[in-house]
Order: C-alpha cells, then sequence, then structure tokens
C-alpha cells in the first residue's frame, strides 16, 4: 500500500478529494482508472472509508449552512442550529479521530494495513451513515422544532451504545434551546421563537374566524375582523417579544400548540408552563407594581425560575420527571402570586356580587324599575337604528331610582341589544359577535320571548379580575342574564295582568274607563293569570333561591378557602357551570317546552291589555282564554312529564327541587295526571 | 322615586299603629327623631330603598308619605308632643274642626269625611304629587270604632273613585269579639266597614285584637298589655311585611308582586298574619327576666317556618279557626324571612313542611308556600338569626266573618241602636217632609258580608273552580241577583261571581 495513497485517503476522510478518490453523487469513492493496482477486496474497504468523506462533506455543509450569516429571509430554526452545533462538536471529534490515523501513519515506517487504519474510524462507521441520514432527513422533510428532536430522540433510544450516545448529545443540544425558550417564557414572559418551534404559540388573530370553520387566505395580510387583531403585532414573525399586554391577551392570547409539543413533554404539563408564562407575563405589568413590596416579591420569586432552569439544563440526561415537578412547583408559585395579586388589588367577592346582581337579577328593585321604564318601549317592536340607545337610557334611568345608584360596579354593566334575527346573527358570529356574547355560548338554550330577545349585557371587568372573567365563562352568565330576564318579564307581566284584573274587579258600573266583562271570564282570566304566574314566579324562586344564591353561597366558601388562583378559577368556573346545568339551559327539549309556556303567559297578558283597552270583544277574548288555557296545561303537562322521565336522571337533584316549588299542593302532578287520563 | 306607597291613618288605632310602624321604620333604616339620617348609617351603600316609604325635603330631611287623619285630637296630639313631632309633614296632620270624634258611630264618621273630603283629598293629592310611579296606599285603622272604620270606609270608597288604577291595601284591627266592648255599636260597625274591605280594597291584612292579646298574654306573658304593646306586635308585622320593599331582593319588590301570588281570586284578599320569634322590645324592657327566659332562640329556616304555621303565632284569633279547621285550607303563604338564611336549608325546610302536611292548601289550582328572602336591618340589633312573617291567605278566616254576622244579627234582631245611625243621610229618606229609617246598607252590607264569607267556604271544596266555570244558576248568582234587587243598581262589585 502506498503511502501516498493513504494521504490521499486521510485528504478524502475530511472530505477533499484529490486524484485517487473522486466525488460521484455524494459518494467518494476510489477512482479506478488512476488506483488500478488496489486489489478489489482493499479497494471495498477503502471505497468503504473513503464513504465517511462523502457524510463529512454532507455534514460539512449542513452546519455551514447553518452557521451566522446576515439577515436570512427565513428566521432560522433554533433546533437546527442546536442539532449543527452538536454536529460540528462531532465533527471536531471525527476530526480530530482522523488526525490521530495520520500521526500514526506518520510515526509507522512500514505503512500499516488498512485494517489498522480501519480500526480508527471504525466508530465513526457506525456514527456518520446515522448522523448524515439524520441530517437528509432534517433537509428532506425540512424538520424544525419538537419533529427534530422526535427523530432525535427516536434515535437516542437505539441499542448501538455509540449511537444511543450521540444522538443523547445531539439532543442535548436541541434540549439547551428548549430550555433557554422555556427560560424565557418563564422567567420573562417572552416569546424567544423566531422560526415558531416553541410549543406555546401566540394564537392567530384569526383563530377565532378559523374556529367558526371559515379559512382565512393569507395571514398576516388582511385585516382581521376579531377585536383581538387591532393591536396585536402580527403571527408568528417577532411574536411576543415584546411585553405588551392586552385585556384579552390572557384568554385568548396563547394556545398550546399540540403539534409542536416536544417529546417527554406531556400536554398536562404544557398547560402549566402556559399557565405560568401568561401569569408571569401578568405579574411584569407596570399596572401590577402598584403594590411595590408585593411586586419586589413578585419579582424575586419568579427570578428563582431561573435557577432551577439552570440546573435542568446542567442535566446530563433530561427527566421528564423532574421537569414536571420543576414545572408544578413554579405553577404553584406562580398562582399564589396571581392570588395575591387579584386579592390586593380589588374586590374579587365584590365582583362576583356584583355579577349576580346584575347578570343573575339579584338586584330585583333595579330590574323591577328598569322593566318599568322600558315597559312602553319593551311593549313595541324594536326600532333597529334607535332600539339600543333607548333602552340603554332606560337602563341607565333605573339605575338613577334604584340602590344601584351606590353601586360603584353598576357603571361596568352596559345594555346592548343586537337584532336576534337568527341568519344575521349566523352571519356575525364569524366575525361579528363579541367572545362573550352570549349567541358564542353555544351549549345554552334560552327560551325566546319576544322582538327583543337580541338585548344582552356587556360587562367590562377591571384589570387584573378579567383573568377570571374569561369570555367563554361570560357567554354563559350572559345566557343566563337572558334567560332570567325572560322569566323576570313574563313574571311581571302576569303580575301587571293582575293588578289590571283589580282594576277590573273594582269598577264600578258608572265608570266607562274600562269595559264590562262578564264575571265567569273575569273568574276565569283570574284563574289562569294564577296558574301561570304560579308556575313562572316558581320557576324564577327556584333560580334565584335554590340555585344561584345556593351556588353563591359555596362560591363565597370555595373562594374563602382558595390559596391560589387556579383554585379559585377553578371554583368560579364550577359555578357559572352548575348554574347552567341547574337552570337547564343545555337541554333544548325542556327548554322548549319552557318557551311554549313563556309564550303563553305572553299571549294571555296581552290578552288582558286588549281586553283592558276595548280592543278585543268578549266572545274573541273567550275563545283565546280556551285556546290559551288548553296550550299552557298540554305544555305544563308534557314538562312535567319530561321531569319525571328517567332520562333526567343526571339532574335529579335540581329537578326534585324545582318540582317541589311547582308541585307543593299536588296540582303540578294532578294536572299532569288529569290530561293524560282525558 | 319607584313604586311609592301612601300611608293613611285614620283614627284614633289607625294612628297609634301607624306612629309606632313609623317609628320602627326610622329606627330599622337609621333616620332620627327629626328625619335626618343618623351619621352612622349615612355611610354609603346600605343597600335600603328608604323612597318607598319616605321623600326627601329640601333640606335632606326624609319625610314620611304619611297621612295622618282623626276627627279628634287626642291621640295626634299626642303624637305632636312626643319625641317624633318633627318626623311628619304638620300639612298632612287632618283634625276636624269641632275635635268631637265620632262617637264610635260609623255613620258619623262616614258622613264626616264626605263632608271633609275636599281636604282630605286634597291633601292626599298633595302627598301623591310628591311621587314619581305611586303604587297605591296603605290604610291603617280599626274597624270598630267611629273614625277609623265610618271615615276609614269612607276613605276607601274616595280612593277608589278617584285613583282606580291604584292598589289599596290595609291593616285593619278587628275588635276584640270575646269579651263584651264598651262600643256596644261595635257589630254594626265592623260589619259596614267590612263591606268596605270587601269591595274597595285590594287586600286585607286582618289584625285581630283577641289575637293580639292572646300573643301579649300568652306567649309574652304580660299580665295587662298596654295598647302600645299591642301596636308594637302590629307594628312589627307590617314592618316586616315590607321588608321585600325596602330592603329589596329578587324578587317580591313592589305591592303587586307581594299581593299578586296572594290573592288569586279577588274576592279572597284578607290576609293572615303571624310572625315569630315574638318578643317586643317592650316586652323585654318590662317583662322581666321571665319573658325572656322563656324565648327560644333557636331559628333556624325550617324552625321559623314552622312556627309560622302554628294557630299561636297567628295574628287572627284561635276561636276562629278552630271550628271545622280541619276542613279549612291554605289558598296562599308568603313567608318573608329575614336575616341570615342558608339559602341551602330552603328547600329541604319546604320538603319537611310538605311530608309531614303541615298546611293544607286548596287543591283546585297551584298553590305553595312562597318564600321571600329579605336582609335585616344592620341598624336594629336583634337577638335572633332569622325572623319570619307569614302572610296567609287561609279559608278559615270566614268563622271571623261568621261570628261578626252573628253578632250583628242578634243587635240588628232587637233594631238595637238603629236610631244613633238613623240620623245620618245614609241611613234614612225623607218621607214627605218626615224621616223615616232606611236601613238597607245594613242589609246590603251583611249580604256582601255572608258572601264573602260562603266565597271563603266554597274555596275549601275542590270543585271551586267548577262551579265557577258552570254557567247554569248556582248559589252565586241567584245571591248576585237578589244583591242587585236589593241595592237598586247593578253593582258589578259584588264580591260574587255570575254568569
Amino acid at each position: 500500500m502506498h503511502a501516498q495513497l493513504f494521504s490521499e485517503l486521510l485528504l478524502a476522510l475530511v472530505g477533499n478529494t484529490g486524484e485517487a478518490f473522486e466525488r460521484r453523487d455524494r459518494m467518494i469513492t476510489l477512482n479506478e482508472a488512476v488506483v488500478d493496482w488496489v486489489p478489489p477486496p482493499e479497494r471495498q474497504q477503502l471505497n468503504r472509508l473513503a464513504m465517511l468523506g462523502a457524510h463529512y462533506i454532507a455534514l460539512e455543509a449542513f452546519v455551514a449552512a447553518l452557521a451566522p450569516q446576515g439577515a436570512s429571509v427565513r428566521p432560522t430554526s433554533l433546533y437546527r442550529m442546536a442539532l449543527a452545533n452538536g454536529i460540528s462538536e462531532l465533527l471536531d471529534v471525527y476530526r480530530a479521530a482522523v488526525l490521530s490515523v495520520e500521526a500514526h501513519l506518520l510515526h509507522s515506517k512500514v505503512p500499516p494495513p488498512l485494517l489498522s487504519v480501519q480500526q480508527f474510524l471504525l466508530e465513526f462507521e457506525a456514527l456518520l451513515p446515522e448522523v448524515a441520514d439524520l441530517v437528509s432527513e432534517v433537509h428532506g422533510g425540512d424538520l424544525v422544532g419538537s419533529q427534530l428532536m422526535r427523530a432525535l430522540s427516536l434515535r437516542a433510544q437505539s441499542g448501538a451504545p455509540a449511537l444511543q450516545s450521540c444522538a443523547s448529545r445531539l439532543l442535548w443540544h436541541c434540549r439547551q434551546v428548549l430550555l433557554k425558550q422555556l427560560e424565557s417564557w418563564l422567567v420573562h414572559g417572552l416569546l424567544l421563537d423566531g422560526a415558531g418551534e416553541f410549543f406555546i404559540k401566540r394564537r392567530s388573530p384569526d383563530g377565532a374566524a378559523a374556529a367558526s370553520g371559515r379559512h382565512r387566505p393569507g395571514a398576516g395580510d388582511a385585516v382581521s375582523p376579531s377585536p383581538l387583531a387591532d393591536t396585536r403585532p402580527n403571527g408568528r414573525q417577532g411574536a411576543g417579544t415584546v411585553l405588551d399586554w392586552e385585556p384579552l391577551e390572557w384568554h385568548a392570547g396563547f394556545e398550546v400548540s399540540i403539534t409542536d409539543l416536544p417529546p417527554d413533554i406531556s400536554l398536562p404539563t404544557a398547560e402549566a408552563v402556559l399557565f405560568i408564562g401568561k401569569a408571569v407575563r401578568v405579574l411584569k405589568q407596570p399596572m401590577s407594581a402598584a403594590a411595590s413590596h408585593q411586586a419586589l416579591h413578585a419579582h424575586a420569586q419568579i427570578l428563582g425560575f431561573s435557577q432551577a432552569l439552570h440546573r435542568l439544563q446542567q442535566q446530563e440526561e433530561f427527566s421528564s420527571l423532574h421537569f414536571e415537578h420543576c414545572v408544578e412547583s413554579m405553577r404553584a408559585k406562580v398562582s399564589g402570586l396571581l392570588w395575591d395579586l387579584v386579592q390586593h388589588r380589588c374586590d374579587l367577592m365584590g365582583q362576583f356580587e356584583a355579577i349576580r346582581s346584575y347578570f343573575l337579577l339579584g338586584r330585583g328593585d333595579f330590574y323591577q324599575q328598569f322593566l318599568d321604564e322600558s315597559q312602553a318601549l319593551l311593549a313595541g317592536v324594536p326600532k333597529p337604528n334607535t332600539a339600543e340607545a333607548d333602552i340603554a337610557l332606560a337602563f341607565q334611568q333605573a339605575a338613577l331610582k334604584s340602590t344601584a345608584e351606590h353601586d360603584a360596579l353598576f357603571g361596568a354593566g352596559t345594555l346592548r341589544w343586537q337584532p336576534a334575527d337568527p341568519a344575521q346573527q349566523q352571519l356575525e358570529a364569524d366575525g361579528g359577535l363579541p367572545l362573550w356574547h352570549p349567541a358564542r355560548c353555544t351549549t345554552a338554550f334560552v327560551p325566546r320571548y319576544d322582538a327583543w330577545d337580541g338585548l344582552f349585557l356587556e360587562c367590562s371587568v377591571e384589570w387584573p379580575l378579567q383573568l377570571l372573567f374569561p369570555p367563554e365563562v361570560m357567554s354563559k352568565y350572559g345566557a343566563l342574564w337572558q334567560h332570567m330576564l325572560r322569566l323576570r318579564r313574563a313574571q311581571l307581566a302576569l303580575e301587571g295582568a293582575w293588578a289590571t284584573l283589580q282594576a277590573f274587579q273594582r269598577c264600578k258600573p258608572t265608570d266607562d274607563s274600562l269595559p264590562r266583562l262578564p264575571a265567569a271570564l273575569r273568574a276565569a282570566l283570574y284563574q289562569e293569570r294564577q296558574e301561570q304566574h304560579h308556575f313562572v314566579s316558581n320557576m324564577t324562586r327556584y333560580l334565584s333561591m335554590d340555585v344561584v344564591e345556593s351556588s353563591f353561597a359555596q362560591l363565597r366558601s370555595a373562594v374563602a378557602s382558595a390559596r391560589d388562583f387556579s383554585a379559585a378559577d377553578a371554583a368560579h368556573r364550577l359555578y357559572v357551570d352548575s348554574l347552567v346545568s341547574q337552570a337547564f339551559l343545555d337541554m333544548r327539549q325542556l327548554m322548549s317546552y319552557l318557551e311554549d309556556i313563556l309564550r303563553q303567559c305572553k299571549e294571555l297578558c296581552s290578552l288582558v291589555q286588549n281586553l283592558a283597552a276595548g280592543s278585543l270583544s268578549v266572545e274573541a277574548a273567550q275563545t283565546a282564554l280556551t285556546g290559551i288555557r288548553r296550550t299552557f296545561r298540554l305544555r305544563q303537562r308534557v314538562l312535567y312529564q319530561c321531569m319525571q322521565s328517567g332520562k333526567l336522571s343526571s339532574r335529579a337533584p335540581a329537578l326534585r327541587h324545582l318540582i317541589t316549588r311547582l308541585n307543593f299542593n299536588g296540582s303540578f302532578a294532578a294536572g299532569a295526571a288529569g290530561g293524560a287520563a282525558a | 322615586m319607584p313604586r311609592e306607597l301612601v300611608t293613611l291613618q285614620v283614627g284614633q288605632c289607625g294612628n297609634q299603629v301607624g306612629a309606632e310602624f313609623w317609628r320602627k321604620l326610622c329606627s330599622e333604616h337609621g333616620i332620627n327623631n327629626d328625619g335626618i339620617v343618623e351619621e352612622w348609617a349615612a355611610s354609603g351603600a346600605t343597600g335600603d330603598r328608604k323612597d318607598v316609604f319616605f321623600y326627601q325635603a329640601d333640606d335632606e330631611r326624609y319625610i314620611p308619605r304619611a297621612c295622618l287623619i282623626d276627627l279628634e285630637p287626642r291621640v295626634i296630639n299626642g303624637i305632636q308632643n312626643s319625641d317624633i313631632r318633627n318626623l311628619f309633614n304638620p300639612e298632612n296632620v287632618f283634625l276636624s274642626d269641632h275635635g268631637g270624634g265620632a262617637g264610635n258611630n260609623w255613620a258619623s264618621g262616614y258622613s264626616q269625611g264626605e263632608g271633609v273630603q275636599e281636604d282630605i283629598l286634597d291633601m292626599i293629592d298633595r302627598e301623591v304629587g310628591y311621587s314619581d310611579s305611586l303604587e297605591g296606599f296603605t290604610l291603617c285603622h280599626s274597624i270598630a270604632g267611629g273614625t277609623g272604620s265610618g271615615m276609614g270606609s269612607w276613605l276607601l270608597e274616595a280612593l277608589n273613585d278617584r285613583f282606580p288604577k291604584k292598589l289599596v291595601q290595609t291593616y285593619s284591627v278587628f275588635p276584640n269579639q270575646s269579651e263584651s266592648s264598651d262600643v256596644v255599636v261595635q257589630p254594626y260597625n265592623s260589619l259596614l266597614t267590612l263591606k268596605r274591605l270587601t269591595l274597595n280594597a285590594d287586600a286585607v291584612v286582618v289584625l285581630d285584637n283577641t289575637a293580639l292579646n292572646r300573643i301579649a298574654t300568652e306567649r309574652l306573658h304580660i299580665a295587662n298589655p298596654t295598647f302600645n304593646q299591642v301596636n308594637s306586635l302590629v307594628s312589627t308585622v307590617m314592618a316586616a311585611s315590607t321588608a321585600t320593599l325596602r330592603y329589596p331582593g329578587y324578587m317580591n319588590n313592589d305591592l303587586v308582586g307581594l299581593l299578586a301570588s296572594l290573592i288569586p281570586v279577588p274576592q279572597c284578599h284578607f290576609l293572615m298574619a303571624g310572625y315569630t320569634p315574638l318578643t317586643l322590645d317592650a316586652a323585654e324592657e318590662g317583662g322581666g327576666t321571665r319573658a325572656v327566659a322563656s324565648i327560644v332562640r333557636k331559628t333556624t329556616v325550617l324552625d321559623v317556618m314552622r312556627r309560622l304555621l302554628q294557630p299561636k303565632n297567628l295574628m287572627v284569633s284561635a276561636s276562629a279557626r278552630a271550628k271545622d279547621y280541619d276542613k279549612s285550607k291554605y289558598i296562599s303563604i308568603l313567608n318573608i324571612i329575614q336575616g341570615d338564611v342558608d339559602p341551602t336549608q330552603l328547600h329541604q325546610s319546604l320538603m319537611r313542611i310538605r311530608e309531614r302536611k303541615l298546611a293544607n292548601f286548596i287543591d283546585w289550582g297551584p298553590a305553595s308556600i312562597q318564600v321571600a328572602l329579605s336582609r335585616k336591618s344592620p341598624f336594629v340589633k336583634s337577638a335572633h338569626r332569622v325572623s319570619g312573617l307569614m302572610l296567609a291567605n287561609h279559608t278559615s278566616i270566614r268563622h271571623l266573618f261568621n261570628r261578626t254576622l252573628s253578632q250583628f244579627d242578634k243587635l240588628f234582631k232587637r233594631n238595637a241602636f238603629v236610631d244613633n245611625y238613623k240620623e245620618f243621610p245614609m241611613f234614612h229618606r225623607m218621607v214627605g217632609a218626615k224621616q223615616e229609617a232606611n236601613l238597607e246598607e245594613f242589609e246590603d252590607a251583611r249580604e256582601v258580608v255572608a258572601a264573602l264569607s260562603e266565597e271563603y267556604a266554597a274555596a275549601e271544596s275542590s270543585d271551586y273552580i267548577d262551579r265557577a266555570d258552570g254557567s247554569s244558576a248556582d248559589l252565586a248568582t241567584q245571591m248576585v241577583s237578589q244583591l242587585n234587587l236589593a241595592s237598586g243598581v247593578g253593582d258589578q262589585r259584588a264580591p260574587v261571581r255570575a254568569g
């Protein structure tokens, strides 16, 4: 074997082909035309060794391509850069091995057998092809971020020890990036993620629209209709590098991208990471700084996170158990800090009480006043252009004349109106309706009442309490409000009908202001009114006492015993969900019966009004009343049977409460039984 | 200024009770005797509504929406010389010029009312003018004497004429029927007033002096209860029954809301009141340790609701309720529970009462115990966590009317004391130049009250509604035709339903 051939080989091993070796199609082979004296077995061996050179070239190219170089068109993948670092580390080792081969050659007088050279590079014969394979996979599949890590961790499970340790090392490099990103997010609340590889992402502004099934072409170039769009720096580029906090960010700003979840980080942990980062963003707000000692304490705690992460970083082997433990302890700390902030800054219970007062109609005198003020307005058909302003005026007026006058939190609520036309609503649901609109709450079926069903309550919650009132919760409150307001309107209308009937009753024969009614019709009207009023008022009583008041007592004690934010948040969500479920708003069938019943109530009330106005003849009234009574009884019976049926057994406790009230003297059940027999 | 109520207190009893009521309201709202909100009560949102019963004068003083009316000066002068002399608007005091009272004669009170109607209606009009959306009137009076019954009756009719769309609620003190009274014509006065209460009031809270005295002696252990002590019971009921108007909650925040569910049948609008725990400020001061020791302090919602259903806590005499008690039924019940209530106990209590059949309800329509929770005044210290008021529409109240009727019959059969009435225009007619007694008014009133009692009796049977629906001539129709003949005009106000 010629010494010259050896030096050619050494050069070829680090990718430089001379005369003896030639490069063809990513292969380096012995040039048979030049070196024709090598016997075939040796030639094969040489070719095998020379392949290392080819892999070296490929890897080198990969590393070189990722070397930092000015502004590139596309932000470079940090994970690839980390991989490149790892590979160049590997290549260093490889080069050192080649050098040691050279040293060996120089030292030996006679050229050593090829096998001994091969023995030096044996390890790399296994490694380089694998790594080159990986690199081409990365290139070919355009792997970045978590995919890259997955590809690596797959190889890190290899049985070959060399391969396994090499892949682990490369994985370690990538993980350094992950940990850096985590640190940036967890400690500073910033997304350090130019190429969009981190598993936490800013939710794209058109996320809401995309969720409703509409595809928006060319993200980032059109003006988004979402309310989030205006202030939000768009999309992936430069995502979240600036700490600019917006009201809706907490609820809609960030999300965990499942596809970008690195191996050995579970989804719950990722969610916890998301929570911590968001919380840190909140805590770092200048607004939070008002309580300086508290803020300092918070900052010190948060900075402590980076030490924990550094410790993780130093570990050679990644332990997901350790990581999870670390994240959980951070979450607990941050949650506690957030809770301190919420408690310190604001009267949380006061806010819950305000929500109960206005969304759940707890401030009865205010709503009484409001419905009084707006009675004439609500009796008519809303005029699209002025309806909202008119009704909002009545809302404000009512506040001045009721106990809401002294309530500082009243101002947070605004009464809004939008036409309740379903077609239009569908159209608006795509873009126009805010996230907290009751129509967004797809699980609640609020019985319709009249043309004013488009009323809804808007509430601006003070910072940082917004954290506890995400849009999906507000939309449930909105649905409850609509439901309870409609019931209340029916109840008040029936009470008004009673007053009108009383006037009929006491009306003197000499008085012409009211038409004469036969006593039998009057009695029948009284009777029907009583039945309907009993139903509606017991429904409202059930909702306010058995549902709202009881659940609120639970919420109060849960919040009082809560030590951190997450617990309070969970208690609040539980409260709202239990309200919706105990109001049976999620049961379409039941609600549709209720809707029919409310319609009968409305018809009875307008019947009484028309009689009082003299615009209805006695005969017509009698016929109409018979119809109303029949439908009302029928619906009530069906409702009762529906409540009694086993299908609703999951709601048994709540239903029992309601039935106790409705059927206190057994007439509800008797009506149902009698009707069934008839 | 919403849903205001104007209180009219007429006669000796009415003014005594009324004064107590206003005293109570002032202490609950932290208003001092001069109508000024105490400093400790002025801070921020106490969540109460003073504007239903008070209006504010230019100098921020709270003035009760009340008219004090009497035909003799003793009681009103007493108020004007008492510690609350500055509370009321002096323009709202009416005293007759002669100051001679009505001599326990209904007819005198009634005709004196007619005589001074301009003064009184002016006063009421002015008071009504102070309110934004007046809901109605509250009348407190007794039905046995002369002024409260006679002038009160006239006032009920006058209010009906002048404010046909406004509600009229009365707190009517019924006389002690069990012992002989110094007012011998008490049955006449009662019956004549009952007719107006039936025809011209939307709701009557019946406060029976027999029961009030019994409660004072038996429950509060006061051997000889004074007027003040009994009045304090009445004012407690009045204040509690208006609690949801003054300390608003989810509902029952106006009078219609309170009454609409209580009165399903318009004629049957006589409500019994019960209150627990029964203690009086007076009892605790004067009754000594014995009275205090005898008071049970356990007040859960169930305890309160159960005690409210016990006859001994009702302010209508037991004798009226003992008869046929098993047959009598509740048409409706409203419990106003004040204080520190765990809402989760509510359902449990309702269930328990239902299981043990503690309340016997009508079966011709839906009925239930309606419970309204209301806050307690933060300014009144009470040893009780929870207190409750029951307003109940119970058919046994007819026995009270029957007793009045039988006492009336006893007198009327003998034409006793009729001469006292004959002097007044309503009870005589001129035949030529000669006055002749015309006692149709008595007979008419008797018919009305008898029909009322019948109506309550009918409500006890389960075919009550079918009876009303049937077009065939039934008892009620026959009676109304008689009535029409008797009164000469087709009186549509008759408390019976006819086809």
